[in-house]
């Protein structure tokens, strides 16, 4: 039976720091298009334009984890924000960016434990990539 | 006043008029109005040709031919392969070219050239329509 990654294998980093209480991320890739299409054509040109990466992570709020509020920190601060490098990796597969944080929330509700939902946008090209 | 040919690229989008006929009007104070025409040729007739995301080559292409148009204040031909492409009925695809109606393509004002991507331009050029006194 073929191997398959889970949940068990993902990790978040940012900023070199292990978000060890992520319990799931996402991460994005787009491209923008450019319009070819010509008189006489019969169906739109496109052509590849500038792309760009996108990510999202959940995390657990624990006390004794310094990691996510040094994250937090990051945005939820005078002054301007800080990017740093963000890290998804599952298994021995990764994806590195030098990351904005682009929106970031606190939740707490009754029932459920304190979460940080935080967004990112790439300043650049990809850092690294293993697929 | 020899012609070049434009260069073989499709525009992107294409727009037309047909000019006017060479006429003045005068109104007089009681309201009528009164026309004199000098002729029963359309002048001035317009062209504007935008040449989305083409290759830089072609851009610079389109830049010679504007060049060396104008250096020697040559007219402008086109076909069916570059601004008429798309037309399908040949009696549209001449009023486009202006070629048995006694009018010539001008350049109306030096081709704009946007720079949209690595290697990709966009380029409009205007043309009029002019009936040359030599011809």
């Amino acid at each position: 039976m073929a191997d398959v990654f889970r949940g068990v294998d993902g990790k978040f980093f940012f900023a070199g720091n292990r978000q060890a209480k992520t319990s799931n991320w996402t991460v994005e890739a787009s491209v923008n298009l450019l319009d070819k299409t010509e008189l006489g054509d019969h169906a739109i040109g496109n052509l590849a334009d500038l792309k760009s990466y996108t990510g999202t992570a959940t995390i657990i709020y624990y006390k004794e984890d310094n990691s996510i509020s040094n994250l937090l920190g990051r945005v939820f601060k005078t002054g301007a924000v800080e990017p740093a490098q963000a890290e998804f990796q599952w298994g021995d597969r990764l994806i590195k960016f030098n990351a904005i944080i682009t929106s970031a929330s606190i939740a707490v509700a009754p029932g459920e434990v304190a979460r940080a939902e935080v967004s990112f946008t790439a300043d650049g090209d990809l850092t690294t990539a293993t697929l | 006043m020899p012609a070049r040919d434009f260069p073989n690229i499709r525009p992107s989008s294409r727009t037309y008029t047909p000019g006017n006929f060479p006429q003045t009007e005068f109104r007089a104070q009681n309201g009528a109005l009164t026309i004199l025409r000098y002729g029963n040729k359309r002048v001035d007739s317009t062209l504007s040709l935008e040449f989305r995301n083409i290759l830089d080559s072609e851009a610079k292409k389109i830049i010679d031919n504007y060049i060396n148009v104008n250096s020697d204040l040559d007219t402008v031909t086109f076909l069916s392969t570059n601004a008429g492409a798309g037309i399908s009925d040949a009696g549209f695809l001449n009023y486009i070219k202006e070629q048995e109606t006694g009018l010539s393509w001008r350049y109306a004002g030096p081709p704009q050239v946007t720079s949209t991507f690595k290697g990709r331009s966009t380029v409009v050029c205007e043309f009029i329509g002019v009936f040359l006194a030599d011809d």
